[in-house]
């Protein structure tokens, strides 16, 4: 799939990368398939830490759980030869990588599922919400919607 | 006869519902009509007529034409209370927790009930929600499907059960109760 090179030998299969592409909110890096697959790796470690978490300490779950949707969006990006520039609204614009590239294994839904734990992780990350705000019910769901999107990507990474 | 009989049509009431929810935003009119879930070409013929009452303002940007409530009317605050009440969100929320068993009591706390108290800060976005009572935090976010849709917003709940909203030491619980709450109507099919 890549060229000799290691760089993205297939047109952007979204418009929407292609926008971001000309914005400089993505780049073209080269193929990274050991950083792709280490970011995996510690996606799933984020996903079974939360869960072990979840009622002693509910914020750092939320925490985890972010982080583990982050890095394997990151990882299928990396496994392309592209990298999601860290810049402001950095956490949106890997989301938005997920609906416009992921969308054969990630619903917009789930997607949406994802913005509301960026949103509440944030929150609670900068105590505008109380950590006593966040119930096991929640950091449940967010916990299964994370396990569900790290399961897909690396699905989708390994057909890359 | 549609929920708010003082307006001439339900999509006016809802306009100005999205439009008096807080002071000081204003909206550019496509995004006001795909809020209140109103048809771009009714949503302004409603406007201009609302702007010849003096209830809203409207502003023109380049081609965009900018929406603002008339704040400065003397019962602008009792009209916000009244379409929150019957076509706004307030209202929304009410009417989906009427889908929901164990409900209690609810409010709204968080950024969304301090702007509505005019407590100055960026534009909230989410709805925090809390309910009293053993309701199923799944059930609550299916309920408030609908509303998050029309409103663009999350609707985030939190279940606290009676014997914690009456722990005084409870710091979450002592916080939300010295900070800003909308008290919600509980439908009477709420509750247990």
């Amino acid at each position: 799939m890549s060229t000799p090179q290691g760089e993205p030998d297939q047109p952007p299969r979204s418009a929407w990368l292609t926008e971001m592409l000309a914005e400089q909110k993505v780049s073209r890096v080269g193929i990274q398939r050991g950083r792709a697959g280490d970011l995996l790796t510690q996606a799933r470690r984020h996903v079974d830490s939360a869960d072990r978490l979840a009622t002693e300490d509910p914020t750092l779950a939320l925490a985890a759980c972010h982080d583990a949707i982050r890095k394997a969006i990151d990882a299928h990006a990396g496994a392309l030869g592209y990298r999601i520039q860290n810049r402001p609204g950095h956490h949106r614009t890997v989301l938005e990588y997920a609906r416009h590239q992921l969308d054969e294994v990630i619903t917009s839904a789930e997607v949406d599922e994802a913005d509301r734990l960026r949103l509440r992780r944030h929150k609670a990350e900068y105590g505008e919400i109380l950590s006593g705000a966040l119930g096991e019910p929640e950091i449940r769901r967010y916990i299964d919607a994370a396990r569900r999107m790290v399961v897909a990507i690396t699905g989708a990474v390994a057909t890359v | 006869m549609h929920p708010f009989p003082l307006v001439r049509t339900e999509a006016q009431a809802r306009l100005l519902a999205v439009l008096f929810e807080h002071r000081g935003v204003s909206r550019p009119l496509g995004q006001l009509a795909r809020r209140a879930g109103v048809p771009g070409p009714t949503a302004s013929k409603e406007v201009a007529r609302l702007a010849r009452m003096g209830l809203v303002t409207t502003e023109a940007m380049g081609r965009m034409r900018i929406v603002s409530a008339n704040w400065d009317l003397p019962w602008a605050d009792e009209l916000a209370r009244i379409l929150d009440q019957t076509v706004g969100v307030v209202a929304q929320i009410e009417g989906a927790l009427a889908e929901v068993g164990g409900v209690d009591e609810a409010f709204i706390f968080g950024s969304w009930a301090a702007r509505r108290a005019g407590t100055a800060g960026p534009p909230p976005h989410d709805i925090d929600l809390l309910v009293i009572g053993d309701a199923d935090y799944d059930d609550l976010r299916t309920a408030m499907r609908d509303v998050e849709e029309r409103a663009g917003l999350f609707v985030d709940p939190t279940v606290v059960d009676a014997p914690r909203w009456s722990a005084a030491e409870d710091p979450f619980v002592v916080t939300v109760k010295e900070r800003e709450l909308v008290a919600l109507r509980v439908p009477r099919a709420a509750r247990p």
